[in-house]
């Protein structure tokens, strides 16, 4: 217990100086101060520590800061429920509000919003995505790209090494999945031409509709 | 302010540690305190909504207009806090019990997947034990939270001063009737300039010169 005081009176004679600190945010009245300040009852050098001592005498008149004095009506308790429309902007509202851009997927039925992806179809992405990175990890390791990799799935022929021009095969034990189609490995862009002069463009890849997914 | 002086009391009285048995398992990760293994063993469970499930009616007369069948299902106990829950019983009202669940699916709410578990079991039950033909022709009629169990615990403020931390929860009640949801839940509903001529049309025609015939 008295080391509890003792360790207490060294607080207390640091939080003299710390007080306008401490309550910096509320208009502290002066009079609690000066009295700890000047007159210092409980810090007199003559008596020891009292062996009691409360919140009150330390914090003063200052003690019930902050507490309610009148009950909040039922108005205004129900406003800061549910807020205002409109107040402050469209969320002045704090009521949930119902979604219109919800839509049916058309290829796995589930529910998903506009805005993004169906979740249930871009999980499927992602699980047979992670299969691949496991197999090319596997079999290429982590070897420096410069080339493509080419994915081959279950019954799909491996062509002559020129076709390929010295990309990565990797071969899946898996028959190809419905909705990966070839189709969707084409890419997209085409490289810069070298010369200015109009060149007569050879025929170029045809995917045939037996080769489509 | 009340809180400070509780608790430096407590402080300043006993040096002993203050953290209860419950809030020292808490803090150690062997036992669990969960509201389900609390309060001695006996359930703190609500009781008295469920009996309306029980409820036996007289046959109706062929007349009258058949009595739409309904179920009362609860989820006690949710760690979730009353006040928050309370937004998402009230955003479901008055709604059928797909469309509830697709636009909780949607909502980022911690208590959205408790309430939207709720609502798949109750409309399993009312297929099963309350004679509901379609298990799509429920609509939500009551949806309201009730305070649950809180434990209490106590968190370290800057300066040796303490908090009080509440770990509450949160009862969840709902009420399935079968049939099609009313086209306003709540009154007083905003009325078509027909209704609002009707109403009007009525109440002229109930005045009456007092004393004459």
């Amino acid at each position: 217990m008295n080391r509890v005081i003792n360790e207490i009176s060294i607080v207390l004679r640091q939080f003299e100086q710390l007080i306008p600190v401490i309550f910096g945010r509320h208009p502290f009245p002066p009079e609690p101060l000066a009295v700890l300040a000047t007159q210092s009852n409980a810090f007199d050098t003559q008596n020891n520590l009292k062996q009691s001592f409360s919140l009150k005498d330390l914090i003063g008149d200052g003690f019930l800061f902050a507490v309610p004095v009148f009950r909040r009506t039922l108005e205004v308790r129900k406003t800061r429920k549910i807020g205002i429309p409109y107040r402050g902007g469209p969320e002045g509202l704090k009521t949930l509000r119902v979604k219109y851009n919800i839509k049916v997927c058309d290829t796995c039925g589930h529910y998903y919003e506009k805005v993004c992806l169906c979740p249930n179809c871009y999980q499927r992405v992602r699980e047979e995505t992670k299969e691949i990175q496991d197999k090319i990890m596997q079999k290429l390791k982590i070897d420096p790209v410069e080339k493509d990799v080419i994915v081959l799935y279950d019954g799909e022929k491996k062509q002559d090494s020129e076709f390929w021009n010295g990309r990565r095969i990797i071969e899946m034990e898996k028959p190809r999945p419905q909705w990966f189609s070839k189709n969707l490995m084409q890419k997209s862009t085409q490289p810069n031409a070298e010369s200015k002069e109009v060149e007569v463009v050879g025929p170029t890849i045809q995917v045939k509709p037996s080769d489509l997914g | 302010m009340l809180n400070l002086l509780k608790t430096s009391s407590l402080l300043i009285r006993n040096e002993v540690n203050l953290i209860n048995s419950q809030i020292g398992a808490l803090f150690h990760t062997s036992t669990v305190v969960d509201a389900k293994n609390s309060n001695a063993g006996h359930s703190n469970k609500p009781k008295r909504f469920l009996r309306q499930n029980k409820k036996i009616f007289e046959p109706q007369l062929p007349d009258e207009t058949p009595r739409p069948a309904f179920v009362c299902h609860q989820k006690e106990n949710i760690r979730y806090s009353p006040k928050k829950m309370w937004y998402i019983a009230a955003f479901v009202r008055g709604m059928t019990v797909d469309e509830a669940v697709k636009q909780l699916s949607f909502q980022l709410k911690k208590g959205a997947a408790a309430v939207k578990e709720t609502l798949l079991e109750a409309q399993e039950i009312a297929v099963k034990q309350h004679n509901v033909e379609f298990k799509s022709n429920l609509w939500i009629s009551e949806s309201f939270v009730g305070k649950g169990v809180v434990f209490k615990g106590i968190r370290r403020h800057a300066k040796g001063r303490m908090g009080r931390v509440e770990y509450k929860h949160c009862h969840y009640f709902v009420k399935l009737e079968e049939g099609t949801p009313p086209e306003h839940y709540y009154l007083p509903y905003p009325k078509t300039p027909e209704q609002q001529l009707d109403d009007w049309m009525s109440q002229m025609r109930k005045r009456k010169i007092t004393n004459s015939l």
